[in-house]
């Protein structure tokens, strides 16, 4: 993926969510995971890079193309991407199988019968052919992030964000999830990730970022950044999170 | 504690009920003067039911209407709207029916007892459907509304797929009860002379010498109406509560 943030900033009232950031990713990362304690601006980042709202200052380039033109722009970008947030990211008035199906009828202009065979494949990659016909309500939170995924995997995103994706998971389910996305990253997924699962990241990231404050503390390859990183902040938050 | 306060208060409604009926039964009924009647009051009962059912298809139209302009984007619309809706909430039925009957039809020359009799049902109703179906638009959670921009919606999508298909649920048992708040309030149009229920009982009485005979039969008739819609209200609310 090939990102560029010039001076990005984010305001939300009083709170400032992220302050200047710079961040630049070469096409030669797959996997970007972004890591720091909690506030310090990763799901906004992700908000940004997913093109769900816009900075209040600064400039963003995805694939080299200019996203905060318009609101038109914006709804393109979303559009070729997948999305998943930390939970309830399934509509529940609608089986899993139709929560797969909308976004292929509806914003990728599927004709039914393809879009129940696609939904249908999706689903049965993350082994969950038995229930296509279950409403959210009757699946565990496991089988609910991963019928999310399904859902953002079946329109071929060309990146996937996710937020967090097993922070409201128990460690079961959180393992189950995380062996999904593990096989995507395998299969050549571009894939930006924001997790407190410390160990997954450093296994799967091609390059991580430590956000804290709304600032980009440190950045780089996995081995670096958790064996040496150079900043205080980053040491002490690692020997926070990694001591049991 | 709380079971002897149960039984105790079984024991007063059963004794209640039982008081109530005893006095129905020894009085003498006057049956044999209304018989005579009865189909006076089924035609006003069956008037009570085609006016109920027209006031519910148009105020259901006129409250779609006033929720587009309270949560539309003019200001003035908004301020209209929700003017309308506070003034026909904070006025009793009986006074719109005799300021609309008497001034507003005579001017507009509409002499239609019926239609005049819908449409001021109509608006009363509208008022507070449309508060209604505003609860339920503003009880879907702002998740659902971020997990469909995330997948690429249109914000006139997000409406037709996600928000309202959802808040059709949730409304669904206050309608029902408000169709039955419809029916009750119509017995008051009898004041503009519409031969409905309520009327046929009066004309009846007033025919048959009698303060009241035609007064329980009244209460049946609407009972029959109203009694269905209660328990459907329930099981509706009942079904959506499993559904979550
Ligand atoms: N919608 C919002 N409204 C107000 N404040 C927000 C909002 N979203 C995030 N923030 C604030 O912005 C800061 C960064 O939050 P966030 O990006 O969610 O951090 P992280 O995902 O790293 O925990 C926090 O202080 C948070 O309280
Ligand atoms: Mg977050």
């Amino acid at each position: 993926m090939n990102i560029e943030l010039r001076q990005i900033s984010k305001l939300y009232g009083e709170t400032q969510a992220l302050r200047k950031l710079d961040l630049i990713v070469t096409d030669s990362v797959n996997v970007l995971v972004l890591i720091g304690p909690s506030g310090g601006g990763k799901s906004t980042l992700m908000r940004l890079l997913g093109g769900l709202e816009s900075p209040d200052s600064g400039d963003l380039f995805f694939n080299k193309q200019h996203l905060l033109q318009s609101e038109t722009v914006l709804l393109q970008h979303r559009r070729q991407n997948g999305y998943l947030f930390q939970s309830f990211n399934l509509f529940p008035h609608l089986t899993a199988l139709e929560n797969v199906e909308l976004p292929l009828i509806k914003v990728h202009g599927k004709k039914p019968a393809e879009a129940r065979s696609l939904s249908l494949t999706a689903l049965s990659r993350f082994q969950l052919d038995d229930h296509a016909d279950k409403y959210p309500a009757q699946l565990s939170g496991g089988q609910q992030q991963r019928v999310a995924i399904a859902r953002a995997i079946a329109i071929k995103p060309r990146l996937l964000l996710l937020d967090e994706p097993t922070s409201a998971l128990d460690p079961e389910m959180t393992a189950e999830v995380l062996a999904v996305i593990e096989s995507l990253t395998q299969s050549g997924q571009q894939i930006i990730l924001s997790t407190h699962e410390m160990g997954f990241a450093r296994a799967v990231a091609d390059k991580v970022v430590f956000l804290a404050d709304g600032k980009l503390i440190e950045e780089g390859p996995p081995s670096a950044l958790f064996e040496q990183a150079e900043n205080k902040q980053v040491q002490s938050f690692f020997s926070k999170v990694m001591r049991y | 504690m709380k079971k002897i306060f149960n039984w105790f208060l079984f024991l007063v409604l059963a004794v209640g009920f039982c008081f109530f009926f005893y006095v129905l039964i020894s009085y003498d009924y006057p049956w044999q003067q209304i018989y005579p009647y009865r189909w006076n009051l089924v035609k006003g009962w069956g008037m009570t039911v085609i006016i109920s059912v027209f006031a519910l298809i148009l105020s259901s139209l006129f409250g779609s209407l006033l929720l587009a302009g309270q949560l539309g984007q003019h200001r003035a619309t908004r301020i209209l709207s929700r003017s309308y809706v506070e003034i026909i909430r904070g006025t009793p039925l009986l006074v719109q029916i005799l300021i609309i009957f008497y001034m507003m039809a005579d001017a507009a020359n509409l002499q239609n007892k019926f239609v005049i009799g819908t449409l001021i049902l109509s608006f009363f109703s509208g008022a507070y459907l449309s508060e209604i179906f505003r609860g339920g638009i503003e009880s879907i959670p702002k998740s659902q509304i971020e997990s469909a921009r995330a997948i690429g919606l249109t914000g006139t999508q997000i409406y037709r797929y996600v928000i309202i298909p959802q808040a059709i649920r949730r409304v669904m048992p206050a309608v029902t009860g408000q169709f039955a708040n419809l029916i009750k309030d119509s017995s008051l149009l009898y004041v503009i002379g519409l031969r409905e229920f309520t009327m046929q009982a009066r004309e009846v009485n007033a025919a048959t010498y009698s303060t009241f005979a035609a007064y329980i039969p009244l209460a049946v008739g609407y009972l029959i109406l109203t009694l269905p819609l209660a328990i459907l209200s329930h099981r509706l609310e009942k079904r959506f509560r499993y559904e979550h």
